[in-house]
């Protein structure tokens, strides 16, 4: 045996047979790895005399210690040199000069050694794979890292190959893909071998440190070929969740879960993300043909594995996600905020959106139902300070639906935890979160119905959505988490969205049939209560209002005639008596309840009207209708009657106005059941207000202005008996109040009131003055600047034109040709602009800014009466005050931003803007 | 402020509703959406500063009003009762705890809340800022009284006396509640806003000074939780046997839709077989064996295109046809694209950025999780054909379904009817069920489906096999040609599994025509003796036909042929439905036999010679008929004895004349006997769909 010159040994150890390796393998081995510091290619021819020659030899045990841990470190030098020869030629490609040939050959025999190795390193793997049913790890430490480490970078240099090799990639794509799918069976190799590991349950921290190390390193990769192959990436995951549940016990603590967790998520939504733009271009496209398709549904089919994948992994370690399981809540609001029905969503074909939820969402849906008992996951859903972009808020809503959905069969501490939790409550949640979905109630979103019966499936609207789950969620709602929920519902009621206190007065009416009578009775009268002591003429007690009056009507007796009789005999004074003896007897409670209501009420007290007002009598049997209609009556003209006599002061004018609004519901309800007599004194009353009413003064006090409207209001129900006097003398001030430019409260009121003029015979005498003044009135209407009342200018002139027999007025009205043409157009049922849907849901995302602004101006205005600063706890700040805190910031700038594109903006602006820009660099400056 | 188009559009988006509203056709449901939609308009106009609050506080109590009449009234024709049957059904396997609920609310301890307080305090700043003055009058015809002079600041007296004294009095009821407002620096702020109060000596107005007073009231008293609790129990619940009603016929529901959305699938993946074989052929996994070599590739490409008769080319079809013409123009295409980066590339890293361009020349694995695991390396292998992918084939062994796939299907010469010569009757009704259902599926539904299965009997060489591969043909289907004693013998003890995965394969291939020759030796009578593995097969087979495992709307067509039709097994011909005779060639078909053969041959026949030789070829069959012509064709080369075969010229062979055929008869006897006529003759009288 040669022992000086290495070469000489590769020439010797080609002739020697299986047994003389075996024997020889001592003395060989040192010197193979000794003797060979530099030169590629007699090192990688080593490595494979070394492997396929030597490596049989070496028992299990002493593998680790005699081959891998000496010749491991080798190759991994061998491949790095390899490596970094590779780039530095590949750089040299750029210059398109007279070497790029030679340059692209010694390139290409680079790669080809570099497959060599790989393929030798595939086979070592594979030879190891077979000696044993389960390898211990301590007898291969190295091989797997090193593996590893070659596979990374060779994968590295793939995906990188668009820019290093800049344009000469075909010269080279041959031997590169080579390179890939040696690395690819390498892999595949290795996860074969890591799969038949051995820990034992009692491994040393070496082990454990090896084996953590080998899955965040297979994580790196992971994120390497996320966008090189599908079958590829999908098994790498595969790989790390196998692993890491394999091993559950041993490496839980020591995984990087959160890196995981983001890893799963980020090619999660990545995957969704191809998948919508594939639908997107299939859609745009208009094909539907194979190669797409295919790949959507292979894209899809790869969501759904990662979906799989997320439940798997997060049942095993939920209890580490504390800090990170925002990320999947995040997961869950990018994913439905890129997915139909979002407004910010691509536009895909009703097929592949099936598709998608039916392969993936619904594989993704369990993972809800893991993370509700996770009491950080809740924290993180019903933050108040979310701070969520515009396109998050609808998908936060539809998680919290999920969740509502989720819930009621879940136990109940789950419950409990959700309901009564350290944040918000789940209602109060849902309904903050509905408030921002405006854009997409209004354009309206629809979305999947909930099957009931004898119904066609159709779609329904966001809002109908909402509502249904919300109730469903209320209904099982436990007993001892009725106060949240009346909480939120008040809360919401009182809210400054106009549709989200509808959604919170459904939400109650339904409550109130599904709940005990006493229930219902016993809100009626909180509200009630509340309505009582609230300053008037906030909007809050017009929706509180709206609700005692559906509150009543589900109060109502259910079978009047079994009552009427008992009923007949009643009378005030008795009523309390009474209402005591029904408790006992076979009378429905309802009605007794509604006894009691009018008792604890009672109508003939002044302070009372304030609740008397908002009331519909139609809700009350007929003959407390009659009696409470009667009184009612009689307290406010008696109040009116006190105001009329004394010095008719502006500030004792609020309860008059009560008063009115009063005789307006008794009117209104029970208008049949009042006697003649007590109409009369009404309409005296009423016509002495006229005498006072001056326009200026109308025009200059609210106050005023109110009882204008209520006056002419009232004045419809007598329309029909009104004298000439009293018809000159209402349209006299209308006239001359009109061109004061009145606001638009009474502008509207006028509408009204001039709608119910077609019932009237105008008297001669007044004609020559009352009829001018009306065309004009009507004409001026018609051109009102503020689209609503045009329109319902437009709607009392129909209705005007339809009844009237002054035949000879319509034309007047109708002064100029824009206005005529309107009105033909609104009479045709013409729509005068027809929008396009993107169009819709462009100006839907505009308008959403505009109402968040108002909401968040309003909420502004409740801060700054309400809790004063100086009492608030003094904790650090969260990360979520600062989000929210800059998304109030970017919400402000997007509102300037609208406003400045709808006309030229004040002059102080620019001067304000500027000192902004300052200020917000000087923040910059100290965050840095 | 606001464009004007953009209130041109909420103008015609409100009427719009408007419209809907009062159409009179409007369903209580979409009243509601459309009074929503009004509310919302409200809701925004006012944020826009387009109206006032007031406007559109009087706006939205007018159509809140109309609105909840809708939502609230339980006429079925008018009302939608609270949404409670959507809610219901949502809710009916919950429990029902509704009788328990206990109000937390009393009219005390309401005032307390965090949100009632807030606005309540928000509303009063308001309505303070906005009085009027107190000493102003509304005087009859002197107008304004001089004390509301305009120079006069507006002020109220109220706003300073009636606040503080509202303060002190929640402010005594702070210590009631643990998280109550501070209330002297809101207060003072309060006060500090407004300006200097000039001194009046009117009165406070009573009522105004008794809204403090009831608020004070309110919070002095003791709350009296659980009150109101009444001992009565009698509740507004909804009846609770309407939920079992609800459950069944809402199980009747689902199960309607589900049916009709399997079938929406299947047609569409119809659509998709029918075009698979238009894409690339390196994409269309599905269509393995023809992407392996570009020539049978032409070849179905061809077929196809025969196969669309003008009368029956669809639109689509159209397209088919003209993209295959593009694809032959450019045969490069394909593989230039997927590098290339053009928008057909392979894998699913196009377009995502850079590295969009590297393409894994590992072939792609099937989708679905584990594919991984189960894969070898196969390096080596990179040419062979992706393995197919529908799901329906994962609980079929791979090697059966290669099997099938490389083995039983046939890509042979393209058939045409023409080439069938008589049998004009079992061609019209083959037509009529079988080809037109293929091509138009969309017309051929319900009743007018097609049959899952076909028989042809009838004595051996009539052509039963020719006339299997036409159909397949001319439907452009895939057609599975399998001998029965192939099931049965060639995988022992695997029959059945063979038999499922041919027809799953079958199904993926869709439409698909599996031709089973032989059929009595597969589905022959079920009998004590019989082999229990070819019992499986049988059972297999029939469940496969038309049971319980196959769909309604599978265009999979089982084609038999066979000439022992009474040794068929009875469940088998029941689902054979269309049982089609196909008898001995009658003269004109003999005679068309004839014509066409010797067309292509050199021979001197002449009409009445052909006439004889028909008559003289009575009884025999198709493939008596082939024999005959044959055996006549060598008459010539017999005849040259005397010269050396070797040196021959081929023009100096003689025509085939009568003669030939007269030596000829001689030797080939027809194959059928009058017997075994007769059986079939009654056999189709019995079963026979034909005449």
């Amino acid at each position: 045996m040669s022992q000086a010159d290495p070469e000489l040994l590769l020439q010797e150890l080609g002739g020697w047979d299986w047994d003389l390796c075996r024997r020889e393998l001592p003395a060989v081995l040192p010197r193979l790895l000794i003797s060979f510091p530099g030169g590629r290619w007699q090192k990688s021819g080593v490595l494979r005399i070394l492997t396929e020659m030597f490596l049989p030899h070496i028992s299990l045990a002493d593998l680790e210690q005699t081959f891998f841990s000496k010749v491991l470190p080798k190759t991994l030098q061998l491949f790095d040199n390899l490596m970094y020869e590779l780039s530095s030629e590949a750089k040299g490609l750029t210059s398109q000069n007279t070497e790029l040939c030679s340059t692209v050959r010694n390139l290409l025999q680079a790669s080809a050694t570099m497959v060599q190795l790989l393929e030798t390193l595939t086979s070592c793997v594979r030879y190891v794979c077979t000696l044993q049913e389960c390898v211990p790890l301590e007898s291969i430490r190295t091989l797997p890292s090193s593996v590893l480490y070659v596979i990374k970078n060779t994968f590295i240099h793939c995906k990188d190959s668009e820019s290093v090799y800049c344009g000469h990639l075909h010269l080279i794509s041959d031997v590169l893909q080579a390179m890939f799918k040696e690395t690819y069976s390498l892999q595949k190799q290795l996860m074969e071998l890591l799969d038949m590991i051995s820990m034992g349950s009692a491994s040393t921290e070496d082990n454990i440190t090896a084996m953590v190390s080998v899955i965040h390193t297979v994580l790196e990769i992971c994120s390497v070929i996320s966008n090189m192959d599908h079958a590829l990436h999908a098994n790498t995951w595969k790989f790390i969740i196998k692993q890491s549940l394999k091993h559950h016990s041993l490496l839980q603590c020591h995984l990087k879960h959160n890196d995981i967790l983001s890893g799963l998520c980020k090619d999660t939504l990545l995957s969704f993300q191809s998948c919508l733009q594939l639908a997107e271009q299939m859609k745009m496209s208009d094909i539907q043909e194979g190669t797409d398709l295919r790949l959507f549904q292979k894209t899809v089919k790869l969501c759904r594995f990662f979906a799989n994948s997320l439940v798997h992994y997060t049942k095993e370690f939920l209890s580490f996600f504390s800090d990170s399981c925002c990320q999947l809540h995040q997961l869950f609001l990018q994913i439905y905020s890129t997915f139909p029905p979002s407004l910010y969503a691509p536009e895909i074909s009703e097929v592949h959106r099936d598709e998608i939820s039916r392969v993936f969402l619904v594989a993704l849906d369990p993972l809800i139902n893991q993370l509700l008992p996770f009491s950080p996951f809740m924290e993180q859903v019903l933050s108040e300070k979310l701070g969520l972009p515009p396109e998050q808020q609808l998908p936060q809503c539809l998680v919290l639906i999920t969740i509502m959905d989720k819930l009621s069969s879940q136990p109940e501490e789950v419950q409990a935890l959700w309901n009564t939790g350290k944040s918000l409550s789940l209602f109060s949640a849902l309904f903050f979160s509905f408030q921002q979905c405006s854009g997409e109630l209004s354009l309206p979103v629809r979305l999947p119905e909930v099957i009931s019966t004898g119904q066609p499936a159709v779609p329904i609207t966001l809002y109908h959505y909402v509502c249904v789950h919300l109730c469903s969620f209320i209904a099982s709602t436990l007993p001892s988490h009725f106060p949240q929920l009346e909480y939120a519902l008040l809360d919401a009621v009182l809210g400054s969205s106009m549709i989200t206190s509808l959604l919170a007065m459904d939400s109650w009416c339904f409550l109130a049939r599904y709940g005990t009578a006493e229930l219902c009775a016993h809100h009626v009268v909180v509200i009630a209560h509340l309505i009582k002591s609230w300053p008037s003429d906030c909007y809050q007690v017009s929706a509180l209002g709206v609700l005692l009056r559906r509150m009543l009507f589900l109060m109502a007796p259910d079978h009047q005639a079994s009552i009427a009789p008992a009923s007949s005999v009643f009378n005030r004074r008795d009523l309390n008596k009474l209402s005591n003896c029904l408790l006992v007897c076979i009378v429905p409670i309802k009605f007794c309840l509604q006894v009691e209501f009018a008792h604890k009420f009672l109508p003939e007290e002044e302070e009372n009207l304030a609740v008397w007002q908002h009331i519909s009598l139609k809700a009350l049997n007929p003959d407390l209708r009659k009696r409470v209609a009667c009184q009612l009556c009689v307290a406010g003209l008696a109040q009116c009657r006190r105001w009329l006599n004394s010095r008719r002061a502006l500030g004792e004018l609020q309860p008059v106005n009560t008063a009115l609004s009063v005789l307006l519901a008794a009117y209104n309800f029970a208008g049949d059941t009042l006697e003649a007599e007590l109409q009369a004194s009404i309409l005296g009353v009423l016509g002495q207000f006229w005498t006072f009413l001056q326009a200026k003064q109308v025009s200059d006090a609210p106050c005023l202005q109110q009882t204008l409207c209520l006056l002419l209001q009232l004045l419809e129900f007598f329309i029909q008996a009104l004298d000439t006097q009293l018809i000159t003398q209402v349209f006299a001030l209308q006239s001359s109040l009109f061109r004061l430019d009145p606001p638009d409260h009474v502008r509207l009121a006028m509408v009204d009131f001039l709608s119910s003029m077609g019932k009237v015979f105008i008297p001669q005498e007044a004609q020559r003055q009352v009829v001018p003044q009306l065309s004009c009135l009507f004409a001026s209407l018609l051109a009102d600047q503020t689209w609503l009342i045009h329109q319902h200018a437009l709607e009392a002139f129909t209705h005007f034109a339809e009844e009237t027999s002054h035949e000879d007025v319509v034309p007047q009205c109708l002064n100029s040709e824009e206005t005529k043409n309107k009105v033909v157009s609104f009479l045709a049922k013409m729509r005068q602009v027809e929008e396009t849907t993107e169009a819709r849901t462009e100006r839907m995302k505009q308008e959403r800014i505009t109402c968040s602004a108002q909401f968040m101006k309003m909420a502004g205005e409740l801060e700054s009466t309400g809790e004063p600063l100086a009492k608030r706890a003094c904790h650090p700040p969260s990360e979520e005050q600062y989000k929210s805190a800059v998304g109030t910031m970017e919400g402000a700038v997007e509102a300037v931003k609208l406003l400045l594109g709808k006309g030229s903006p004040p002059a102080w602006l620019a001067v304000k803007l500027e000192a902004l820009h300052t200020a917000i660099a000087i923040l910059r400056d100290s965050v840095r | 402020m606001e464009t004007p188009t953009h209130s041109t559009v909420h103008l015609s988006d409100w009427q719009k509703s408007y419209f809907a509203i009062t159409s009179g056709t409007c369903t209580p449901g979409q009243k509601a959406d459309e009074y929503r939609a009004k509310v919302l308009r409200i809701q925004y106009a006012w944020a826009n500063s387009e109206i006032s609050q007031v406007c559109a506080d009087n706006l939205f109590k007018k159509y809140a009003e109309k609105y909840s009449a809708i939502i609230d009234s339980d006429n079925i024709e008018t009302g939608l009762n609270n949404y409670a049957d959507n809610i219901l059904t949502l809710a009916k396997c919950q429990q029902n705890d509704s009788d328990k609920w206990q109000s937390a609310l009393t009219t005390d301890n309401v005032f307390e809340l965090k949100c009632v307080q807030e606005r309540m305090q928000a509303g009063k700043t308001v309505q303070s800022s906005q009085m009027a003055p107190t000493d102003a009058r509304v005087l009859a015809e002197t107008g304004v009284s001089a004390s509301a002079a305009p120079d006069l600041p507006k002020l109220s007296i109220f706003s300073s006396a009636g606040e503080p004294e509202l303060c002190a009095g929640s402010a005594k009821c702070a210590s009631q509640g643990p998280d109550l407002l501070a209330h002297p620096p809101s207060s003072k702020s309060l006060q500090s806003s407004m300006p200097p109060v000039t001194k009046t000596s009117h009165a406070l107005p009573a009522s105004s000074a008794s809204l403090p007073e009831q608020v004070r009231t309110g919070f002095q008293a003791t709350p009296l939780f659980g009150s109101k609790e009444a001992a009565s129990s009698s509740s507004l619940k909804m009846p609770s046997n309407c939920c079992d009603g609800e459950n069944v016929s809402l199980s009747s529901q689902s199960a309607m839709p589900a049916r009709s959305a399997s079938c929406g699938k299947r047609k569409a993946f119809y659509g998709l077989a029918d075009e698979g074989s238009a894409a690339t052929p390196s994409l269309a996994p599905c269509q393995a064996s023809i992407s392996t070599d570009t020539g049978s590739f032409g070849g179905s490409r061809n077929r196809n295109g025969e196969s669309s008769v003008p009368g029956f080319r669809t639109a689509k079809e159209q397209l088919w046809v003209d993209q295959q013409k593009k694809s032959q123009n450019l045969p490069q295409r394909a593989p230039v694209s997927s590098y290339g980066g053009v928008k057909k590339s392979l894998g699913a890293g196009r377009s995502r950025g850079p590295f969009g361009k590297f393409v894994p020349p590992v072939p792609k694995q099937d989708g679905n999780e584990n594919g991984g695991a189960q894969c070898k390396p196969h390096a080596s292998r990179a040419t062979a054909p992706p393995l197919p992918v529908d799901e329906r084939l994962k609980s079929i062994e791979p090697k059966m379904v290669e099997l099938i796939m490389h083995e039983i299907m046939d890509h042979g010469p393209p058939v045409n009817w023409d080439d069938i010569a008589g049998v004009e009757f079992a061609k019209a009704t083959i037509k009529e069920i079988v080809v037109w259902p293929m091509l138009r599926p969309d017309i051929f539904t319900g009743l007018r489906g097609p049959p899952k299965g076909i028989l042809l009997f009838g004595p051996p060489g009539t052509g039963k096999t020719l006339i299997g591969k036409c159909i397949a043909c001319q439907s452009g289907a895939t057609f599975f040609s399998i001998s029965a004693s192939s099931l049965t013998s060639k995988w022992v003890g695997e029959g059945e599994k063979m038999v499922r995965a041919l027809f799953a394969v079958a199904r993926c291939q869709q439409p698909a025509v599996i031709f089973i020759d032989e059929i009595d030796s597969l589905l022959s009578q079920r009998g004590d003796g019989e082999h229990e593995s070819s019992r499986r097969i049988k059972t297999e087979f029939l469940v496969q036909l038309d049971g319980a495992t196959t769909s309604s709307e599978d265009r999979v067509l089982v084609v038999g042929a066979t000439n022992r039709p009474q040794e068929i097994d009875e469940a088998a011909r029941r689902r054979l439905a269309k049982r089609l005779y196909i008898p001995l060639p009658e003269a004109s078909a003999r005679k068309q036999i004839v014509t066409r053969l010797m067309s292509k041959e050199h021979c001197s026949l002449d009409e009445e010679e052909i006439e004889l030789i028909v008559k003289k070829s009575n009884g025999f069959s198709g493939a008596d008929m082939t024999q005959l012509c044959r055996e006549a064709s060598l008459g010539p080369i017999r005849s040259l004895q005397s010269t050396d075969i070797a040196t021959i010229m081929p023009d100096q062979v003689r025509p085939i004349a009568f003669l030939d055929f007269e030596s000829a008869f001689r030797t080939v006897r027809p194959s059928v006997s009058s017997k075994d006529l007769e059986l079939y003759e009654t056999w189709n009288q019995t079963f026979g769909c034909g005449r």
